[in-house]
């Protein structure tokens, strides 16, 4: 059953978490992403990629997601999320996603390589597999080193209305370890069914290596900047409550330094 | 039937539609700018080519998704969170109700439009036009020259009047990069436009390619900073009303004139 009151979010079981992690580069940049499933240091500890270019789904089961249980019955939405200024009070936000799949690492070719990513979890926008609202990221797992290269990265894509050979852009001049980047999807396009292939203009740099993700946007929030102590919190009417669906593999992508936050669902 | 209860916004709340946005062209302060035709989340729209008269919008591609409730229900915008990667400024959600192409550029003589009659999504969620303004909108690099636009239209009184003049808030200028954004002053005591019947360039503009837009203003976000915002809600928007169709996207008024990309989520409630 859905939550539909506000008394509902107060009578329905609470799961509260506590998210800390340390190791992120000082040079992050508001638009290009710190992921941080596979920061080690924090918690929840470091999660783990894939052994197969196709890919492997991920729950809340997965060491590196946040631990949540699924609801008894009904379901479970993010009710209320805290986020300290992070430690040099530069401004930052905080997106809060559901990882679905992840990649192996990636060869560092600039040929053509086949995915055939596995079916993504029922989890997308609508709780399906149609891909709407799902979106896939090319995240750098180790440092690129000099000299560093701008690069095209493309992939090949069913789109969330099933239409094949979609394809998703990005561009970018090289790129440091633990950053992420979008792929820009095809006109019109709302979301990610599957993913048929990768490919590179160039490598990025001399050596590192990449690896793609596919997450659903879960919400946003911005911290408090000036000075020590400030903290954002959102409750669930500023959240407008997004659904939480049974296993999502919940974990951050942060634009800017910071690594703490507290969130909590509610279940009902 | 109309939301009236915090609870019954809570029971209509809808999944968030993600935005995500590549830093497109150095801004200007103050020169509002939409990253309608950067590549991104959703994807960059292509220049719109309906000729000079335009056409009305129920979707297009480039939007932010907007999916109508069910019959009988009314949209309501939840929460709207932007946040600007370079710089300080503010993000005004705006819906799309009309747009057209095929002005000339170079032309100094008033160029007659028939526009269709506007979508149902005034103010009001009528055709009057009340709360419906115009700007003019770059998709292809202007050349030298600073001219002045002038746009005739048809208000939203009542007793419409025609020969009505709109003309540019912002002067305009030379090379305006892809997604410059010129709003028009409607002329004195006017609360709207109805449709449009000309549009005047006071001299050349050399080169590019640049659309007539209508617009509504749904929201506007306060951006302190870079990398900031104060995002809205339910309640502190005003429980602004979504009309069915709606074309939703965004416009930055910026405080310098760094290139910058946005992230944010828009929620609706339903019911």
């Amino acid at each position: 059953m859905a939550i539909t009151t506000l008394t509902g979010f107060s009578t329905g079981a609470w799961q509260q978490f506590s998210y800390a992690k340390s190791g992120l580069p000082t040079a992050s940049a508001l638009n290009n992403p710190v992921f941080l499933w596979f920061l080690s240091a924090g918690t929840p500890r470091a999660g783990t990629g894939a052994s197969t270019l196709s890919g492997t789904v991920i729950d809340s089961s997965d060491v590196g997601a946040i631990p949540f249980k699924n609801p008894s019955s009904g379901n479970t939405y993010l009710s209320k999320w805290e986020m300290p200024s992070p430690i040099n009070f530069a401004a930052a936000s905080a997106l809060l996603v559901d990882l679905l799949w992840v990649s192996s690492t990636l060869s560092q070719v600039t040929t053509t390589q086949t995915i055939n990513s596995i079916t993504f979890p029922n989890r997308d926008i609508n709780g399906a597999s149609d891909g709407a609202g799902v979106y896939v990221a090319l995240y750098h797992n180790v440092t690129y080193v000099a000299p560093l290269s701008a690069y095209t990265a493309t992939i090949s894509y069913t789109n969330s209305a099933n239409a094949p050979s979609r394809t998703g852009t990005l561009s970018q001049n090289g790129g440091n370890s633990t950053r992420s980047y979008f792929f820009s999807l095809d006109d019109g396009d709302v979301g990610v069914k599957s993913i048929q292939s990768f490919t590179f203009s160039a490598l990025p740099g001399a050596t590192g290596t990449s690896l793609l993700l596919a997450f659903r946007p879960i919400a946003l929030l911005t911290s408090v900047t000036g000075s020590g102590g400030m903290l954002a919190r959102e409750s669930a009417v500023t959240l407008a409550a997004p659904r939480i669906y049974d296993s999502s593999a919940l974990t951050f992508f942060v634009f800017n330094a910071t690594a703490q936050a507290g969130i909590t669902l509610s279940q009902g | 039937m109309a939301i009236s209860t915090i609870d019954g916004v809570i029971a209509g709340f809808k999944q968030p539609q993600f935005i995500w946005k590549e830093a497109g062209a150095a801004t200007l302060s103050g020169r509002p700018y939409t990253p309608f035709y950067a590549a991104g989340i959703p994807s960059a729209a292509a220049a719109p080519t309906p000729g000079l008269n335009g056409t009305a919008l129920t979707s297009y591609n480039g939007q932010i998704p907007f999916i109508n409730p069910s019959s009988g229900q009314n949209t309501y915008l939840a929460r709207f969170i932007c946040v600007p990667t370079a710089q300080a400024g503010s993000t005004l959600l705006l819906d799309r109700l009309w747009h057209n192409s095929g002005i000339s550029v170079t032309s100094t003589t008033a160029q007659s439009i028939t526009s269709p009659t506007f979508p149902a999504r005034d103010a009001n969620g009528s055709t009057n036009g009340e709360g419906v303004y115009l700007g003019v909108e770059v998709s292809s690099a202007t050349g030298a020259g600073t001219p002045t636009i002038t746009v005739s239209y048809t208000n939203s009184d009542a007793t419409p009047v025609s020969g009505r003049t709109a003309t540019n808030i912002f002067a305009t200028s030379a090379s305006s990069p892809v997604g410059t954004f010129y709003p028009l002053g409607l002329q004195a005591g006017d609360k709207g436009v109805r449709s449009v019947q000309s549009i005047t360039l006071s001299a050349t503009w050399t080169s590019g390619t640049i659309h007539l837009v209508a617009y509504r203003p749904l929201v506007t976000l306060q951006n302190s900073g870079v990398g900031v915002c104060s995002p809205v809600d339910a309640l502190t928007s005003g429980l602004v009303r979504m009309y069915d169709n709606t074309v939703p996207f965004i416009l930055f008024v910026p405080n310098t004139v760094t290139a910058t990309g946005f992230t944010g989520t828009l929620t609706v409630t339903q019911g």
